[in-house]
């Protein structure tokens, strides 16, 4: 793997994390465009666009409302990414690989979103001591944010990196992951089409 | 508009020019649009959104309140528990900005404060559930359906047929994420802009911002178009897959047997109530061991 690759990969990806809660939520950090920045990162954009639009499929079944946490699509994306253009894993393994580190990255957003919860008592002080610096907790946010994506990534890409590094063989799972993967769109359409249609109908 | 806030604005004594009405001042209107942009930011488990809320409103609780101990009064009110669809959020700031302005006007007191946090509150509960409607539910997976379609208006077709993008030219490429994001970002960025206007022009009213549109009509219409683009989808992507002479080319029956199958298993996980999640594994399952069956079947017979 190439290692400026990972690092810049990761780097983007911690940029658009920020767009994909913190941030204006402009849609760049969705699957099917953070995958497409991605793999022209790692020379891979064709792959990459396919990735990113299957698991933007995938995920579109989870929505972010109330305080639920839904699978990140920008770590999903990124490993997903590193992992296709590391050669140690197929297309298909890639992709079940990104859509795991995804999943996964819920837990790491829940601790995020409870150390911010210790916050409250100090703004509240602020605010009562005439230096309500706002902005400046907001952005202490905005990093840690895009800190924790970075590091997520690159330890998972590393990992594969490293595997690979190793000597480790990942391809004899090539054929079932590339079949399973083969069912992805079908699978993403026909959730959608049943979405709407229950919506319609209703 | 005979709304309370501006009731309370004709109450008040010499600040009640300032809340008496017209429109929202433009570099108020547009410091209170790019802070919002950040609401999600401080979203944190015991009170949510809050941070992100004060930040955004504290130029509006500035020119209400210019006194620091007022505005820090004010801004301490409203880190109270606050969370809302982040697209939504522009008509509640731009009502409480009115309010504020109307309460200052007035004097303030514990009566205006408390109608200010219930009218928000309110206003917050409505609003989020219309908006994850809207955005969450219909608008976002739309936007991966316009994605599909301009990709195959522009002769990719690599998501169905695996190993087409290799020679897919960076503007095909870039062609549908662009679609789908201006798609997306024109709708909600519309929203996030009018929002703050029209929730300042109703400002103090609790229906403020939810007859704004006729949200109704917006989302049976949206879902509408999910299905219709969802076929449309669905109709070209077997097109492209039934097609003789594609590189994954097999026999009839074999290319049209990964729909039906992905079709069936979807159907049968939405009628057990199972998520996106189980469907997906079970397939991986499924494939994995059906590879090992072979190969232990091919072991066997080899021996």
């Amino acid at each position: 793997m190439d290692y400026f690759a990972l690092f810049a990969t990761a780097a983007a990806a911690g940029l658009l994390q920020l767009d994909n809660v913190q941030f204006l939520q402009s849609m760049v950090s969705r699957p099917l465009s953070a995958s497409l920045v991605f793999g022209l990162i790692c020379g891979c954009p064709g792959e990459a666009a396919r990735l990113g639009l299957l698991t933007e499929l995938i995920y579109s079944d989870y929505m972010p409302m109330g305080g639920s946490l839904p699978p990140n699509g920008v770590t999903a994306s990124a490993v997903g990414v590193l992992a296709l253009s590391s050669g140690v894993m197929s297309p298909g393994l890639a992709f079940f690989a990104g859509l795991a580190a995804g999943y996964l990255y819920s837990g790491a957003e829940f601790r995020l979103r409870t150390i911010r919860s210790g916050w409250n008592s100090a703004v509240e002080a602020a605010l009562s001591a005439g230096r309500p610096a706002l902005g400046r907790r907001l952005g202490a946010s905005l990093a840690m944010e895009s800190a924790a994506v970075f590091v997520y990534v690159a330890v998972l890409a590393g990992a594969i990196a490293a595997a690979g590094a190793a000597g480790a063989d990942l391809l004899f799972l090539a054929p079932p992951a590339d079949l399973a993967y083969a069912f992805m769109p079908w699978l993403g359409l026909s959730a959608l089409y049943f979405r709407f249609r229950t919506q319609t109908l209703k | 508009m005979t709304g309370p806030g501006n009731e309370m604005a004709a109450a008040g004594g010499g600040g009640a020019a300032k809340a008496a009405g017209g429109a929202m001042p433009f570099g108020l209107h547009l410091s209170l649009f790019l802070r919002s942009l950040l609401i999600q930011a401080g979203w944190n488990y015991q009170r949510m959104q809050n941070l992100g809320f004060v930040y955004a409103l504290s130029p509006a609780l500035r020119r209400a309140w210019p006194e620091p101990e007022k505005f820090a009064a004010a801004a301490a009110r409203h880190t109270a528990t606050f969370n809302t669809q982040p697209y939504m959020a522009g008509f509640i700031l731009g009502n409480v900005a009115r309010m504020e302005e109307a309460a200052a006007a007035s004097g303030g007191g514990p009566a205006a404060e408390a109608r200010i946090m219930g009218v928000r509150q309110a206003l917050a509960s409505s609003l989020a559930s219309i908006g994850d409607r809207i955005f969450w539910g219909r608008l976002r997976p739309l936007t991966a359906e316009v994605c599909m379609l301009v990709w195959l208006a522009a002769g990719m077709t690599c998501w169905i047929v695996p190993g087409d993008c290799a020679g897919a030219p960076l503007w095909a490429l870039l062609s549908g994420p662009a679609a789908s994001v201006l798609f997306y970002s024109g709708f909600a960025f519309h929203i996030r802009w009018k929002g703050i206007s029209v929730g300042y022009a109703c400002g103090g009213s609790s229906s403020c911002g939810l007859d704004a549109f006729d949200w109704s009509g917006v989302i049976k219409r949206l879902s509408l178009a999910g299905l219709v683009l969802c076929a449309a989808c669905i109709a070209a992507a077997a097109a492209t897959l039934l097609r003789p002479g594609i590189p994954a080319s097999g026999a009839f029956w074999a290319k049209l047997a990964v729909p039906v199958l992905a079709f069936a298993a979807q159907r049968a996980a939405r009628r057990a109530g199972r998520s996106m999640l189980f469907t997906v594994s079970a397939v991986l399952a499924l494939s994995v061991s059906g590879w090992a069956a072979l190969g232990i079947l091919n072991w066997i017979r080899g021996a």
